[in-house]
């Protein structure tokens, strides 16, 4: 019954339209220069070199979160915790810092406890089959309730040195700008030139086609999610670090404007579909609408109806130019 | 002029003519309902009969031909329109809402009002679905909840449901399927009480014995052609089989090549609760076995299982002497077995990537030293593969989602074929592929059995195994019921073996 | 069978870790039996029992009040219970109903909203609890209010600033969420002292910082781009401010701008005797604490709740020279 009801969507189907694609591929470039041609005509501020490294700098921390999303997105899962485990991870390394004076020994201990949270995640997930949504948001919890009795609800400050990480400079570029653009091309280079990369696209776009085709997918989704942690570990350090002191309140929504990057630069819910030069594209026009907002003096209640829009539309296009998968 | 014959005559389909992307699906067939009567539509896999009752209950609107219903010409635009012409149609899948009552799956979107339109009256529900219930002889609680029926009981409330729509055509798709022998016996009562009612109804089914327990004429497709229609007295089942099979055996299908000798492949005892018992078979080196059977004999299950997809509960595995020990699919690509399953779309492909990165996916031990991919090797080499294979496609980077079957599953061949491989499973090879690619697939599978590689082919096209196999399996019910070398291997001989097992029970 | 009966397993310890962190109820309650600074009677009988709700225990400056409050508490052998409303009014409200089936003998609660807290303060009068509203008022009567207003606090930031910035000064106001009581309060206290009191004055922005610090930061950094010159930025929360000197300091702009905060948190503290931040308003969050804690003493002294007036702590301008006296 099935083959003659099949053969109807045979035929021509190569020659589909590419516009889809085209978007995909280039669409938010485009977007993303608009924003900067708008922009710049409504404040004369906006292009100041200083304002632009300012944007970048202010969304680095967004941006090494995004990259953890999008591996993740992309393989079709998602960590809902990644706020709660940066400020984990960051008070960690600001307690280590003024108790050891050490910034090495700030950073890795930042960067372990992330990837632990992750590996922990990994490890609900696929042992428990629990689904990365409920995990995750255990996870978040634990993480903010852990960070709460460790700080006492108050900052730790004093942390000298390890300022550096978030505010210092190499020449005329802002440290933070320098991690984070070490992290998109470490991300991009896994997902586009290791196998570890082809199992996170191909689990995101069929997971069952995956296992037929003899992929370990468990201990690569833990893998994944160890990755992820890393990097929001990472992330942690740097914008404590910034921020001059370990801030216990800081993490609370980050996972969601990570998320939003992500989408806005083309990594699909679906799965399978995602690079991180676009997310990293979808954090700066999520910052430079900040910004501009913020120039222009546009009340706080309008920002937040703007960004809502963004969302919105940014998803919308999403779904109307995924590809065809029944 | 109305004969006497044509007054009984319900409804009439003339000439339907229906393709699909210029393939021809339905050619000039006709069909004659009359009141009061269970009408077999028979055919193989791939006869047009889902497409026919699709256009029958206006699911597809655009097709050539005439439909008259009482003698006056009608078309319609959509099921809605069909249905409210009284035409129903109880299908092969079963889709109750669970949680809600009888009643309100009977009358769903259609839900009796009090005065105020858009509440609906509960006293009314109730009480119409009472009545009908009734009508049939049945004593269900209008109150019970879906989910708590029988899979009879479902296909009861279904039939009340076509019925309380003041149906005069019913028609039942496979709708014994999933019934014992006792439930089927009641639900024949039924269909009788109904036929007795003057109610007419399309009864597709693959058991011969139920066709000629309760149908009164027969109409056979095959190939999209309108064959015949007798009524039953003056068939059995050896006309009607000729009548459905009877396809010349052309040259779609490439001479074989003799099997090797050694055998390679060994299968002894395997079981899976449930699914397969005691199957064993063995194949040669560069023989091709094939194994038919309608579906739900078990045939993909036991592949499924030599693959390492699914766990079998007993049996053995041996290729070439070696016992095996299967318990992913891991295990069997190392081993040299691949499978090329019988649903692309959820097994073989990811449609979201592209050509290079599906033909990579199982092929990293090849493709990447340590984690890092080797482009030039993968490119080098799905090149070469997709050009042996002949995948039309621009550029190895489109969408493997973006192909047409016959291309796509020619991809999941090659993601398999750069391999060097002990075993080639093959679970309906050519399903949803026209034919021209068909014979390219052939062809390929051919070639692969020549170079010496053992092939086990599923398949429901008893042409496709005829024409393929150096040996045909028939499998029903979970077993296998015989074992046919080529020269006996008929369509004929085939389908005795399937309906022979299917009266055992 | 192994899969779920791991996955129960995992369900209970993720749950009892959630127990735990939202509330340490239990922990409190045995060192208050076992505390001795209460009267032998109080040893036998049940003790009196405040049942404390946080608006939301990101903020700091709330958490310190519930330990000084537990502390205070504990030490007149009473036993706190706890909860954490975390920003949701509905939350905090459903927290309180089961503080009133548990009959505590007295509610503490920061209530979240103005309006939304109305029905928990009306279930505690149905049910005969006092109910004290710390901090933050509820549109209704029939309960005792501790806390500081923070229209005040406003007043003080205005007051000072009024006091010390040049002529036709140049200012920037960074709020909280602007759906908060708090933030209408404080800002209507620091128009009044200075946007009134002196019109030379010039407003060039007001935008939200959540009352966070990185925002704050941003904001900051956003505002240096825009705005050449400016005298002095305003916060209404010191985590903000303590961003907005970050962003200065990192800027070589700090010098000559006055950046003043709400709380007195121990960052803002340190700031201020660095010379960085200039001037915080302290909270005084253990005579906040205390307070409560007088208002149980008197209802289990057996006083009618409705007697009980209510408390005010003043707020207290600090500043490098008498950062000294709060510390």
């Amino acid at each position: 019954m099935s083959a003659t009801v099949t053969a109807e969507k045979e035929a021509g189907r190569d020659r589909r339209t590419d516009w889809k694609l085209l978007y995909r591929k280039y669409g938010i470039v485009l977007i993303f220069f608009a924003i900067i041609i708008i922009s710049a005509l409504l404040n004369s501020n906006f292009l100041e070199p200083q304002n632009l490294m300012n944007i970048v700098r202010q969304n680095a921390v967004i941006a090494i979160l995004a990259c953890a999303q999008t591996i993740l997105i992309v393989s079709g899962m998602i960590d809902l915790s990644a706020g709660f485990v940066l400020a984990l991870a960051g008070c960690l390394a600001c307690g280590v810092m003024v108790n050891t004076g050490s910034v090495s020994a700030a950073l890795f201990t930042g960067i372990a406890v992330g990837g632990l949270c992750g590996w922990l995640n990994g490890f609900l997930i696929t042992r428990f089959s629990l689904q990365p949504f409920i995990a995750t948001l255990a996870m978040a919890n634990v993480a903010n309730g852990i960070t709460q009795v460790y700080t006492g609800g108050s900052a730790i400050s004093g942390i000298k040195e390890l300022k550096y990480v978030g505010q210092g400079m190499v020449g005329p570029i802002p440290l933070p700008i320098i991690i984070m653009l070490f992290i998109v091309l470490l991300t991009w280079f896994i997902m586009k030139h290791t196998k570890f990369g082809l199992y996170i696209y191909a689990i995101g776009g069929n997971e069952k086609a995956t296992i037929a085709s003899g992929v370990h997918v468990n201990r690569t989704k833990r893998l994944i999610f160890l990755l992820s942690g890393l990097f929001v570990g990472l992330a942690g350090v740097v914008l404590m670090a910034r921020l001059n002191s370990g801030q216990p309140s800081v993490g609370v929504g980050k996972e969601f404007d990570a998320i939003t990057a992500a989408v806005v630069g083309g990594t699909s819910f679906n799965g399978g579909i995602g690079n991180v030069f676009g997310t990293l594209v979808g954090a700066l026009i999520v910052g430079m609408i900040n910004n501009i907002l913020n120039l222009m003096n546009v009340s706080t209640q309008y920002q937040l109806i703007i960004k809502g829009l963004l969302i919105a539309g940014a998803v919308i296009i999403d779904i109307r130019t995924k590809s065809a998968k029944s | 002029m109305r004969t006497r014959e044509s007054r009984d005559i319900l409804l009439a389909m003339e000439g339907i003519t229906k393709s699909f992307s210029g393939v021809k699906v339905l050619d000039g067939v006709s069909l004659q309902l009359k009141k009061g009567s269970v009408h077999a539509l028979v055919g193989e896999n791939g006869a047009g009969k889902s497409t026919l009752m699709k256009i029958l209950t206006g699911m597809y609107d655009d097709y050539q031909g005439t439909i008259t219903l009482e003698g006056k010409p009608i078309r319609f635009p959509d099921e809605r329109a069909a249905l409210n012409a009284g035409i129903s149609i109880v299908a092969q899948e079963l889709t109750p809402i669970p949680d809600l009552t009888i009643a309100e799956n009977i009358f769903i979107g259609r839900e009796p009002t009090t005065r105020f339109k858009g509440i609906i009256s509960r006293k009314k529900l109730y009480e119409q679905t009472r009545e009908l219930i009734n009508k049939l002889g049945l004593a269900y609680d209008p109150h019970t909840k879906m989910r708590e029926l029988s899979v009879a009981e479902t296909q009861m409330v279904e039939i009340i449901k076509a019925i309380s729509r003041d149906s005069r055509l019913i028609v039942m798709d496979e709708p014994t399927s999933a019934l014992t022998e006792a439930e089927t016996h009641y639900l024949f009562g039924q269909i009788e009480q109904l036929r007795d009612q003057g109610i007419a109804i399309v009864f597709i089914s693959h058991k011969f014995d139920e066709i000629f327990r309760i149908c009164d004429e027969v109409t056979v497709l095959r190939d999209g052609k309108f064959i015949g229609s007798q009524p039953i007295g003056e068939l059995d089942q050896d006309k009607i089989v000729t009548m459905m099979v009877g396809r010349q055996i052309s040259d779609i299908y490439p001479p074989l090549l003799p099997p090797g000798d050694p055998v390679v492949f060994e299968a002894n005892g395997l079981t899976r609760a449930g699914e397969f018992k005691d199957v064993s078979f063995r194949i040669r080196k560069g023989e091709i076995v094939g194994v038919s059977g309608i579906m739900g004999a078990g045939r993909t299950e036991v592949a499924r299982a030599i693959f390492g997809l699914d766990r079998l509960d007993a049996g053995e595995i041996k290729l070439a002497g070696e016992k095996l020990k299967i318990r992913t699919p891991r295990d069997a690509i190392r081993k040299g077995i691949a499978m090329v399953s019988e649903d692309r779309k959820q097994l073989g492909l990811v449609l979201v990537r592209s050509i290079k990165d599906n033909i990579a996916l199982p092929n990293m031990d090849r493709f990447a030293r340590g984690w890092v991919i080797k482009r030039g090797k993968l490119r080098e080499e799905a090149k070469q593969i997709s050009a042996k294979l002949s995948v039309k496609a621009s550029s190895l980077d489109i969408e493997a989602g973006n192909l047409s079957g016959g291309n796509q599953q020619k991809v999941v061949l090659a993601k398999w074929l750069v391999r060097s491989l002990k075993l080639l499973i093959l679970d309906e090879p050519t399903r949803g592929i026209d034919v021209g690619a068909k014979t390219e697939i052939y062809r390929l599978i051919r070639d692969l059995a020549s170079e010496g590689l053992p092939i086990l082919m599923i398949s429901s096209e008893l042409p496709e195994v005829i024409g393929m196999s150096h040996r045909v399996l028939v499998m029903a019910e979970g077993r296998i019921q015989g074992e046919l070398p080529r020269e006996q291997a008929t369509q004929e001989n085939i389908m005795q073996l399937i309906v022979a097992a299917a009266k055992e029970h | 069978m192994k899969k779920r009966f791991l996955s129960i397993l995992a369900f209970v310890l993720v749950l009892s870790a959630l127990t735990a962190c939202s509330g340490n109820n239990d922990k409190a309650g045995s060192e208050a039996s076992g505390a001795n600074g209460a009267s032998p009677a109080a040893a036998d009988k049940k003790p009196f029992t405040i049942a404390f709700d946080n608006a939301n225990d990101v903020y700091a400056y709330c958490v310190k009040v519930r330990e000084y409050l537990k502390q205070a508490a504990e030490a007149e052998g009473m036993k706190v219970l706890v909860a954490n409303g975390a920003g949701d009014v509905k939350t905090q409200n459903d927290q309180i109903d089961n503080f009133i089936v548990q009959k505590a003998d007295l509610i503490a609660s920061i209530s979240i909203d103005l309006d939304g807290s109305v029905p928990a303060v009306e279930n505690a009068k149905a049910a005969n609890i006092p109910y004290l509203s710390l901090l933050t008022h509820v549109n209704t009567d029939g309960y005792i209010y501790v806390g500081s207003e923070n229209k005040q606090a406003g007043e003080v930031q205005g007051e000072y600033l009024a006091k010390v910035l040049p002529q036709n000064a140049k200012v920037l106001y960074m709020t909280g969420q602007t759906n908060d009581q708090q933030y209408v309060d404080r800002k209507a206290g620091l128009t009044e002292k200075l946007l009134k009191a002196r019109p030379d004055v010039k407003l060039l922005a007001e935008q939200s910082s959540d009352n966070q610090k990185d925002k704050g930061m941003s904001l900051t950094e956003d505002w240096m781009q825009q705005y050449p010159q400016f005298d002095a930025i305003i916060s209404q929360n010191d985590d903000a401010a303590l961003g907005a000197v970050e962003a200065l300091k990192a800027a070589n702009r700090l010098k000559g701008v006055v950046v003043v905060g709400i709380d007195g948190s121990d960052e803002a503290l340190k700031s201020i005797e660095a010379g960085e931040l200039t001037m915080t308003v302290f909270q005084d969050a253990k005579s906040q604490a205390q307070a409560v804690v007088d208002v149980a003493k008197k209802l289990r002294d057996g006083e009618d709740p409705k007697s009980i007036t209510d408390i005010l702590i003043p707020f207290k301008a600090v500043t490098k020279e008498n950062v000294s006296e709060v510390k």
